[in-house]
């Protein structure tokens, strides 16, 4: 039997659980979680702009599960379904929201991804909206799926550079991959 | 002459086109599953009204609550293809519209200023009482 693989996540004392999800994640599913997250935040009486932030890069999070997981299946129509998941965290100790999600990835992807990730984490804080702007010049026309834009809006909204992991799983052709994206609270819960 | 009108859903705006009223608006949140499908008709209609339009001035009034990247990529060769039409002749007025407390939508807005400075975009800050 295949092993199904969670976050590998140490939480402390001073970490609360926010929202808990791993399974099956399509854009209703994305929809249904970015406004049960928006009420969680909203009743842990955080400030909207960062509400309105964490909100953002969980759709962008997602929908990048959505699209490019190893268990994305075309249902055709343009919908995708795919597995994943999420888990968002608020640490009282430094006042950060994290945000840490999970999916498989095939083999071959890791390279391009692992490059695209360090090319946003190169990128000074201060600088990544000019790197946003040209990023997105550079995509002009570009149909795809994706617009090549995600982990630079990611690093753009939160302030904070990603954090990603790889790690191997029980088949061959499959990387477990982790990203978690933090963002300093406005407010001490 | 032709109007195309596209309902709002929990991840896509309200969009219509009437070119009787030379009139474009988009107004709700952007995170369509697949972009340039959802986006593709919408596109098609601009490319083939601005090749139509001489003297009228068209409106195009854009009020987004919050896109994802995808959008945000497709609203600049959206602007782009505005660009295009008022270096050809077309007069366009483009307004902005945000909610004063949601910053994103207002540095999104300026982005797309800076971006496309020969557009002049009207930055409008909505009251919401």
């Amino acid at each position: 039997m295949k092993k199904l693989d969670f976050l590998k996540l140490e939480l402390t004392i001073n970490d609360v659980v926010l929202f808990d999800f791993n399974g099956i994640v399509t854009q209703n599913t994305i929809v249904s979680i970015s406004k049960a997250i928006r009420a969680i935040l909203i009743e842990s009486v955080e400030e909207e702009a960062r509400v309105r932030t964490i909100f953002a890069l969980i759709i962008e999070i997602m929908q990048n599960i959505l699209s490019y997981s190893a268990d994305s299946v075309d249902l055709g129509n343009n919908r995708c379904k795919s597995r994943g998941a999420v888990l968002i965290s608020h640490s009282s100790g430094d006042n950060f929201y994290k945000i840490h999600s999970g999916n498989y990835i095939l083999k071959e992807q890791q390279k391009p991804l692992e490059e695209n990730l360090n090319r946003v984490n190169a990128i000074a804080i201060e600088d990544i909206k000019e790197a946003y702007k040209h990023q997105r010049r550079s995509g002009k026309k570009v149909h795809s799926r994706g617009a090549g834009l995600g982990f630079f809006d990611m690093v753009r909204k939160s302030k904070n550079k990603l954090a990603y992991r790889f790690h191997k799983s029980d088949e061959n052709n499959r990387i477990y991959f982790e990203l978690d994206v933090k963002v300093k609270g406005a407010k001490k819960l | 002459m032709s109007v195309l009108i596209k309902e709002k859903t929990e991840y896509t705006p309200r969009i219509v086109m009437d070119s009787n009223k030379h009139l474009i608006d988009i107004e709700g949140d952007s995170f369509p599953e697949n972009t340039y499908d959802f986006y593709r008709p919408m596109m098609d209609w601009i490319n083939s009204y601005f090749s139509t339009v001489y003297n009228e001035i068209t409106t195009v009034n854009i009020e987004i609550n919050y896109f994802n990247s995808s959008s945000s990529q497709l609203f600049f060769d959206f602007f782009d293809i505005l660009e295009e039409s008022v270096k050809n002749g077309s007069k366009i007025v483009i307004n902005w519209i945000y909610v004063a407390k949601n910053e994103s939508t207002l540095e999104a807005g300026e982005d797309f200023c800076e971006e496309f400075e020969i557009l002049n975009i009207n930055m409008i800050e909505k009251q919401v009482v």
